[in-house]
């Protein structure tokens, strides 16, 4: 049996109660036909709002309920459940609320605001679903901050094996070395550091003074280790933005969207 | 040569710390070995990495097969001429060239940074390995988010007059002129679009009027007219075409007033028979269903026999011709009503208003009677005093015959041809007015002889007051059924010789292509396919003003 996750909780509870919830909805819509058309402004199109509103409230609440770690108000894992499937429920209400009709005006904006905010916190799930385990394989056991001293060690070592060598030995170590500097698109591009390639290596060690041999040999041992740390440390990198990234859209859309909200309902109402 | 070379190292503190050495030799070697004269400790610099010379008074510089070659200025070169102001780059150290006759000065600008460490180092990349270093932070951004859509879709609309986002749909192009003016509809904040806002430009007709007189005498009864014609819907709103509204107080009429003379109708499935208007003669408005038989009659006083009309190869104007519908009634230019009948125009070219043989090319107005006997008088003074030559047969015994009582003056006071032509138009208008011309069509009554005056006819026609519309509360496009034959509808028109039969289809033949509830290949049809609320907003002529007066009473 598949283990249960968030998604899962409760053998999909949440699921099923947003299923029913919107079947529910849908109902109505179509069994209601206002006298001019369903939206926003009938008094089903009013109570989906009203639902919708409350249903935006109580899923930014989560934000509170995740930090309140005394609070018994349900479980975390709970709250993240109905998070997800009751917010992903809003995507198909608030159409049922605005009769389908949308426009080049706030309004839509509101909505449109909405559907980044929940298609962002889809990429956030998918990657906690297909990432997060990910991490501990990557970085092979070890911390990250060490890994980073051993490629700056190494890089001391290139340095220091390449000091009072002939051109040939530094044209090898050109060739393979790489400055690892980290910036947010080298984490964000997958395999931007190629593995040291042993075979192109070995032509290019026999290039190298007889003298420097045994030193090609050490740098590109250097270099390759270098390389299979950077690699890890990038891939980790990578896996880490990427389970924080979808937040620092979904957060900051998610409050540009209930002030849209508020706009769009001080206006209906200003401007019946 | 003489090479002087230069390092210039900028320290933190603003100061600049100068290093130089001298060379004379015939050749100046740069390179990170020992053997070069300037000393470079890069990777990139090969150990013996380029060389300066002098030829002839001028410096070259020249590569000598480097690792990462040689660049003066932006282009890579193995050998180059030098000149002040020339840089000069190795891997990614830039030297200034400066020449002072036969001293080449070779600068190396240092910035001083401090020597940061393995751990500094790894800290670093440390840093650049969390989001957090390329994205603000979470707060600032919701923060800025916000501040973005309530600067955006609040505060610029709102100061700036420009409405358009916060409209929750396309206004319909009747109302466009006043978009940017929400206020005129909108009024008070938080208050439903009154009637009183649309009364300020429009006017109130009939039956909205009647409603609202209806309604106010059945306080449960409120509609306003933003019920019906829903803005921001684009074209689609502004006119609803559903029953509902109709039918949730025609629907039961009988219980909302007792003293409802309508008739109950929720859909055109149960719609009553039509019923015609007509005045009876008390001039009271009486409305008679197609199926009463009975006292459905046309009581218009004319004499008209469709059957007669309807005949073929009829005597015409030009000889034989069968008549068909169109030939009397016509569509409007509109192409929605029929034309009022007129004499004039459909009856004139068959039924000449001649009156004597002698005057071929003359006929009476189609006039009331007064007209037709003074058109009679003047034709007959014109034959008889003007023309003179052409003297009519003499006194017809009618005339001599008359009845006592005549008013005409004394004999011996008149002309014997100016009597002659007061009996000449009164023969012809006898002859018109009960056996021929206006006979034909007309009911015609005699005066009394106590109402005859000289000048005037002694003949009243009896008004014919022919309806023009039989069903006032409805409206009937004719155009939109012009594939349909008249008498697939008027089915009885061909057999009629009364005047008084009621030509009129009956619901049933609309039924046979309109229903109520949709249904695959008939025509949904709700009330306002046939009744309008009220009709499309008319202007009097008086209240009527110039485009520019119009648009400065907008911007009011």
């Amino acid at each position: 049996m598949a283990q249960e996750t968030f998604i899962s909780y409760r053998n999909f509870r949440w699921l099923k109660i947003t299923a029913l919830a919107l079947i529910l909805c849908a109902s109505v819509y179509v069994m209601n036909d206002p006298v001019g058309g369903r939206n926003g402004g009938t008094v089903v199109g009013y109570s989906f709002g009203t639902i919708s509103t409350i249903g935006i409230v109580w899923l930014m609440a989560y934000g509170a309920r995740k930090r309140a770690y005394q609070s018994s108000l349900g479980t975390v894992e709970g709250w993240l459940a109905a998070h997800v499937w009751l917010g992903l429920g809003l995507l198909a209400l608030v159409p049922l609320h605005a009769g389908f009709s949308f426009g080049a005006n706030v309004h839509t904006l509101a909505y449109v605001l909405m559907v980044i905010t929940i298609l962002t916190g889809v990429w956030g799930m998918v990657n906690y679903a297909t990432l997060a385990d990910r991490i501990e394989s990557h970085r092979g056991g070890g911390k990250r901050s060490h890994m980073l001293e051993q490629v700056q060690s190494l890089s001391q070592e290139i340095e220091a094996l390449c000091a009072g060598k002939s051109d040939a030995f530094l044209e090898l170590v050109q060739r393979f070395d790489f400055n690892f500097a980290p910036t947010f698109i080298s984490i964000i591009r997958k395999a931007q550091v190629p593995h040291v390639d042993q075979n192109l290596a070995g032509g290019a060690v026999l290039k190298v003074p007889e003298s420097e041999r045994d030193d090609s040999l050490r740098v590109i041992g250097a270099i390759d280790r270098k390389s299979d740390l950077a690699i890890l440390i990038l891939e980790e990198a990578r896996i880490r933005t990427l389970l924080r990234l979808w937040l620092f859209i979904h957060v900051p859309v998610s409050v540009a969207l209930c002030v849209a909200v508020v706009i769009h309902i001080l206006l209906v109402f200003f401007f019946r | 040569m003489k090479v002087l070379y230069v390092q210039e190292r900028l320290n933190l503190n603003g100061s600049t710390e100068r290093l130089s050495s001298q060379f004379d030799q015939p050749e100046i070697l740069i390179g990170r070995g020992g053997a070069s004269h300037v000393i470079l400790t890069d990777r990139r610099v090969s150990l013996v990495h380029a060389k300066f010379l002098q030829e002839e008074g001028v410096f070259y510089v020249s590569d000598l097969n480097s690792l990462s070659g040689v660049r003066v200025n932006t282009s890579r070169v193995s050998r180059a001429k030098l000149a002040t102001g020339d840089i000069i780059h190795i891997a990614d150290i830039e030297f200034a060239v400066d020449i002072a006759g036969d001293l080449l000065t070779l600068t190396r600008r240092v910035a001083a940074q401090g020597v940061e460490s393995s751990e500094d180092i790894a800290a670093r990349n440390e840093r650049a390995l969390q989001i957090e270093s390329y994205i603000p932070r979470m707060r600032v951004l919701s923060l800025a988010s916000a501040l973005v859509i309530l600067a955006g879709w609040f505060a610029y609309p709102l100061l700036r007059g420009q409405y358009h986002s916060w409209s929750s749909g396309k206004i319909s192009i009747g109302h466009k002129v006043i978009e940017g003016d929400c206020q005129r509809c909108h009024a008070s904040p938080f208050e439903r679009v009154q009637d009183r806002e649309c009364l300020n430009c429009h006017t109130m007709t009939e039956h909205a009027k009647g409603f609202g007189d209806f309604a106010a005498k059945h306080s449960h009864l409120s509609q306003r007219c933003a019920a019906c014609h829903m803005e921001h819907n684009g074209e689609n709103g502004l006119i609803v075409r559903d029953s509902r509204p109709c039918v949730s107080c025609h629907g039961r009429m009988n219980d909302l007033a007792q003293d409802a003379s309508i008739l109950d109708v929720v859909s055109f499935d149960s719609h009553p028979q039509f019923r015609v208007s007509g005045r009876d003669r008390d001039g009271k408005v009486n409305r008679i269903s197609l199926d009463d038989t009975a006292r459905l009659i046309d009581e218009t006083p004319l004499k008209l026999n469709h059957a007669v009309h309807l005949k073929a190869g009829l005597r015409g104007p030009h000889g034989p011709q069968t008549l068909q519908c169109k030939a009397c009634h016509q569509l409007s230019p509109d192409k929605r009503e029929m034309t009022p009948i007129s004499f004039e125009k459909d009856c004139r070219q068959c039924h000449s208003l001649g009156f004597d043989e002698r005057l071929p090319d003359v006929q009476v107005p189609h006039a009331n009677a007064e007209g037709v006997y003074s058109t009679l008088f003047a034709e007959y003074a014109k034959l008889i005093l003007v023309a003179g030559n052409n003297r009519p047969a003499p006194v017809p015994e009618t005339f001599r015959a008359m009845p006592q009582g005549t008013e005409l003056p004394p004999t011996k006071e008149l002309d014997p041809d100016v009597r002659l032509v007061q009996l000449e138009a009164r023969e012809a208008e006898k002859e018109l007015f009960t056996r021929t011309g206006c006979f034909l069509c007309h009911n015609y009554r005699e005066k009394p002889q106590s109402e005859w005056s000289v000048e005037g006819s002694r003949y009243m026609i009896e008004k014919p007051n022919v309806p023009h519309v039989w069903m006032p509360k409805a409206s009937f496009n004719h155009g939109a059924h012009e594939e349909v034959s008249c008498e697939s509808c008027h089915e009885n028109a061909r057999k009629s010789k009364d005047t008084s039969d009621v030509l009129l289809p009956s619901i049933k033949t609309c039924r046979e292509c309109h229903v109520g509830r949709e249904r695959t290949g008939f025509v949904t049809s709700d009330c306002v396919q046939c009744h309008s609320y009220h009709k499309a907003l008319e202007v009097p002529r008086e209240k009527k003003i110039g485009i520019s007066e119009y648009i400065h009473s907008l911007s009011r």
